[in-house]
């Protein structure tokens, strides 16, 4: 007979900050600089965008195309701090007028457990690209938008030096 | 759902009630550093002597006006400290009540890092001091009365009162 006296604790949602997000601040420099993104964010999304296509046939059976994704995520609000080296790459890409690979850089995702354990990480190439600087009486804001561009892979990612290594990174000498 | 919103409408406000030991006595000591206090007075914390003075009154403690939480988990909490200050005297003279009204404005304007003129000179709060507690800084205060007489007593003694609040911001991480 099962012990009708027993509760089970139901299962705990993970806190929005076990979910981390990091830029490469150095945009592509000699020495790789992530910083995480989040402060003053209240909420963050990457915008999957499916491409998917429908069609039902004659014999009404259906068929579904999915093509692939087009991420993209919006940054806003992204106020300007002193000394935060992203914001002096933003200051950049909008006072030369940057384009292209002048917006290019890298992008980790993370998912740690509750311990702080990296669960997984993937890198992925980006555009950043600000959509507009200036903003209300809060402060200086530069809000941007970032679009994939691909290359993601999988790896490790050490969260007390912001070092990620991909996980084919293996040496291979011919 | 009505009887949800209803409920969320009645709550008791929260209070932050480290922040409001804090304020209490560092906005008493800026009090006492206003250089338009009469010779031999001194601002004292929640109390008046029968025959005059000059006292803080917080009102409330320092409520938790509202809290943000961004993505990486720190929290940034608005909180508001209101207060009045009170000058009890026993005037004989209109003038006499008109300069306890004009010091309580000077009071608030200084307050409120505005210039004032005190005995033909104009001095200005440069900056607000530190709340050496935790992540607290002040961010503003302001009046929010103009110095009127409160109360009146037979023996002559007459309680005038101007009214602000303290705004300060509290950062913390989960």
């Amino acid at each position: 007979m099962p012990d009708t006296n027993t509760v089970t604790a139901p299962a705990a949602k993970l806190a929005r900050k076990y979910y981390a997000h990091f830029l490469d601040a150095s945009f592509g420099g000699s020495s790789v600089n992530y910083v995480r993104l989040g402060k003053d964010l209240e909420e963050y999304n990457e915008e999957l965008n499916p491409e998917v296509d429908t069609a039902e046939n004659i014999l009404g059976e259906m068929s579904v195309n999915h093509k692939g994704y087009k991420p993209q995520s919006e940054v806003s609000p992204y106020y300007v701090y002193e000394d935060d080296p992203l914001c002096e790459k933003l200051w950049e890409i909008i006072n030369e007028r940057k384009t292209a690979d002048g917006c290019m850089t890298t992008k980790v995702d993370v998912l740690l457990d509750s311990t702080g354990t990296v669960e997984w990480a993937y890198r992925e190439d980006v555009l950043v690209v600000p959509t507009s600087a200036g903003g209300d009486t809060s402060g200086v804001q530069i809000p941007f938008t970032i679009y994939s561009v691909g290359n993601r892979v999988a790896g490790s990612f050490n969260i007390s030096t912001k070092t990620f290594t991909p996980a084919s990174s293996t040496s291979s000498t011919p | 759902m009505a009887d949800i919103a209803d409920e969320q409408q009645h709550q008791a406000p929260s209070i932050d009630v480290t922040g409001s030991e804090a304020v209490s006595q560092v906005l008493c000591d800026l009090l006492n550093t206003f250089s338009g206090l009469p010779r031999g007075k001194s601002v004292q914390f929640s109390t008046l002597s029968a025959k005059g003075g000059i006292g803080l009154f917080p009102a409330a403690g320092a409520v938790i006006q509202s809290t943000q939480k961004d993505i990486t988990g720190h929290v940034v909490q608005r909180c508001i400290y209101p207060f009045s200050v009170i000058y009890r005297l026993s005037p004989r003279t209109d003038a006499q009540r008109m300069r306890a009204k004009e010091l309580l404005d000077a009071m608030g304007l200084w307050l409120e890092r505005q210039p004032v003129v005190i005995n033909s000179q104009t001095v200005q709060l440069s900056a607000y001091p530190e709340l050496y507690s935790g992540n607290r800084v002040i961010d503003s205060i302001s009046r929010t009365s103009p110095a009127f007489c409160n109360s009146a007593t037979q023996d002559g003694a007459e309680d005038w009162l101007i009214a602000g609040q303290l705004v300060y911001v509290n950062e913390f991480d989960l």
